[in-house]
């Protein structure tokens, strides 16, 4: 009986991979071909999957290729210039125990993305101010 | 020397976790640039096993292509950049390779940075693939891609595959890779 349980999120693992994987190439192709705005929404999929992937590596205790697949969706959102997502992956991503050369390069990752993410902070308009609640009385 | 015979188009089925076709094209620009179909590489081979191969060190790859694939190549040739067709090309030609003469030997795709990074996971292996149309460049670059390979996040055993399309050289480095500390 627990066998049976364990092979379809096993399968259901292994097909979000290979679609993260798809999106991933797919993307990259799009962006060869000048295709940009395709390529970019591509790539916003990748990295949705990525991190829809990751968690489940997690929830499996594959950590290290859950950490993997976060930097992954890091760089993916670097590349559609969401800073911010990113910093939160890698974050997350370096609350796990990686090789040092690996850590070394998240945290170099990290860093160019905190710089363009407070350089993008301050470049947005400020949010507009709460008008006054209509309460029905 | 053994010799093998595969259509470049062959790597689409392949590798359902890929989206291959214009790597596919990619190769055949470079290709069809210097043979018609089929095109010839030598492939060097060391520490690669596979069943097809036995003790062979090298053996000749014959790549051919189909008219439709050619009219594609035709039409890319006048829009894209050199550095990123040879590169394309060699993943095209690393598929193949995996494909035919690797069981288990499905890529899948993640990113790192700016660049790509391809692995076989149901072998658990890394794999770092280039393409150069310089001959000059090769013996570097494989010695280049020995070290990334290793280098892997997940630190699995890695094969490198560096591919020539020079005029006057088209060879083809396939290398296998382990972890010292395994």
């Amino acid at each position: 009986m627990r066998r049976s349980k364990v092979k379809p999120a096993q399968s259901m693992l292994d097909k979000m991979l290979g679609e993260a994987s798809w999106l991933m190439s797919h993307a990259e192709a799009l962006a060869d071909y000048g295709r940009n705005e395709e390529a970019a929404a591509e790539l916003a999929r990748a990295a949705a999957c990525e991190e829809q992937v990751a968690s489940w590596l997690d929830v499996a205790e594959r950590d290290q290729e859950a950490v993997l697949h976060r930097v992954s969706a890091a760089a993916c959102y670097e590349k559609l210039g969401q800073y911010a997502r990113a910093v939160t992956l890698l974050r997350a991503a370096l609350s796990t125990p990686v090789a040092a050369e690996y850590r070394r390069k998240i945290e170099e990752q990290l860093s160019r993305c905190l710089t363009r993410a407070s350089r993008e902070m301050r470049r947005a308009p400020l949010p507009k101010t709460r008008g006054p609640i209509a309460v029905a009385v | 020397m053994k010799t093998f015979e595969w259509a470049i188009e062959d790597i689409v089925a392949a590798h359902p976790d890929l989206y291959l076709e214009h790597c596919a094209v990619m190769a055949v620009v470079l290709m069809s640039q210097q043979s018609a179909s089929p095109c010839d590489f030598v492939v060097e081979i060391d520490g690669v096993a596979s069943p097809r191969l036995a003790d062979a060190n090298k053996f000749l790859l014959r790549v051919s292509w189909n008219a439709n694939t050619f009219l594609n190549a035709q039409r890319m040739t006048s829009t894209e950049q050199r550095k990123p067709i040879a590169e394309r090309a060699a993943v095209a030609l690393a598929a193949l390779l995996f494909a035919h003469l690797i069981p288990a030997g499905r890529m899948r795709v993640t990113r790192a940075g700016d660049r790509a990074d391809y692995w076989l996971p149901h072998s658990q292996c890394a794999l770092e693939v280039s393409g150069t149309e310089n001959f000059r460049e090769f013996a570097r670059r494989h010695k280049e891609k020995i070290a990334q390979v290793l280098s892997n996040p997940l630190r699995w055993n890695g094969y490198v595959i560096v591919c020539c399309f020079d005029k006057t050289q088209r060879l083809i480095r396939w290398s296998y890779h382990q972890q010292e500390s395994k």
